[in-house]
């Protein structure tokens, strides 16, 4: 047999310098914390604007289109919550699960990164649909003083969503490359782990 | 699982291996920074998955799949980028390395700079076995034959030879 130094490569590897267990558990502890609190102010924050839209939607006249608006408004604001949370739960899961499936599962997660931008585009684009077809409805019932406070609001409203969009097309730029790279490496990964 | 019952399996299975979670996390990290943070990673990530521990295979196995898993997920966001998150400030400084560790940890740093030159799958077989698992434990954690740890293994050992022997 070959005269291969296994047993020195084992005391070699074995040789390890001390751990500071203690700093590894006290940064486990900050950054649960830390996760905890920005979950906590999320939900915290959907829970206002809820409550705002349930005042808001209280004080609208019964059969007022606006009712509608702020119904669409309270399924945003729950869908995307949920969303969310669900999305955070993903990105622990397959911790304990076997590297090739960890790697199958980050091609996955990229593939549907991708597929979440694409869908973030179409909520985006339905919800600006939504918004002007619904202004295309209510403006002819209104009087023109009513009118002209609406044209008004739909204006800053407009244009308030002008600079969401340019933000959202530049992180779409930045992000979608580098999801498509995670994605490629993985299946480097993936080949070099087949080979083997 | 309570939370104190996590709390404290989650200790022990800490101070039991930390210095597996350190051995595994130097195969895929040289950067002594980036690796510490490596090993924050693990360690939260097995924080995470203890309520999944059923106790079917030993704790170092699972923590070991954790440990490469998180190591493979470090591969990759390190292709992806060459930033990294700073180290929390309210966490005390590593424990310095005692001068007579040196010659040691030159032995053992170049073994680890050959295993982290062989190819993933040779890699992670070779790391396992070196820190005594057996080939059908290796094969677990990995989730592939026996038949192929042994392949892999007999393979890793004979790159390592070459790889060790070119540089002495």
């Amino acid at each position: 047999m070959s005269r291969e130094p296994w047993n020195e490569w084992k005391d070699a590897w074995r040789d390890t310098p001390p751990i500071d267990v203690e700093r590894l558990r006290c940064h486990v502890d900050g950054k649960h914390r830390r996760m905890r609190w920005f979950v906590a102010v999320e939900v915290l924050v959907s829970l206002l604007v809820l409550a705002h839209l349930a005042w808001r939607y209280d004080a609208a006249a019964e059969g007022s289109p606006w009712r509608v608006l702020i119904l669409c408004g309270v399924g945003l604001v729950v869908a995307s919550q949920v969303l969310m949370l669900a999305l955070r739960r993903g990105t622990w899961r397959g911790n304990s699960a076997a590297p090739v499936d960890l790697l199958r599962l980050t091609i996955r997660r990229a593939n549907n990164g991708v597929r979440l931008i694409v869908a973030q585009w179409i909520g985006f684009g339905t919800v600006v649909a939504v918004f002007a077809a619904w202004y295309a409805w209510v403006r002819p019932s209104l009087d023109a003083a009513a009118q002209s406070r609406l044209d008004h609001a739909m204006e800053i409203s407009a244009l308030a969503q002008v600079p969401i969009a340019i933000a959202f097309a530049a992180w779409t730029a930045w992000h979608v490359p580098r999801l498509r790279r995670r994605r490629a490496d993985a299946q480097r990964l993936l080949r070099d782990l087949d080979r083997d | 699982m309570s939370r104190s019952e996590r709390e404290s399996r989650f200790a022990d299975a800490l101070r039991d291996h930390a210095g597996l979670i350190a051995r595994i996390a130097r195969t895929y990290e040289a950067d002594a920074t980036r690796c510490e943070e490596l090993r924050q990673e693990v360690s939260f990530a097995l924080w995470r998955a203890l309520p999944a521990f059923r106790g079917e295979a030993s704790m170092a196995t699972f923590i070991a799949r954790i440990a490469h898993n998180r190591g493979v997920d470090h591969m990759l966001a390190r292709q992806r980028d060459s930033g990294g998150a700073p180290l929390a400030d309210d966490c005390p400084d590593p424990l310095p390395e005692p001068a007579q560790r040196v010659e040691a940890g030159e032995r053992q740093a170049r073994l680890v700079a050959a295993i982290r030159r062989l190819p993933l799958g040779m890699r992670q077989v070779v790391t396992l076995a070196l820190e005594g698992f057996s080939n059908v434990e290796i094969a677990g954690v990995l989730d592939v034959e026996a038949n192929a740890v042994d392949a892999r293994l007999s393979r890793a050992r004979r790159r390592l030879r070459e790889l060790l022997g070119d540089e002495t």
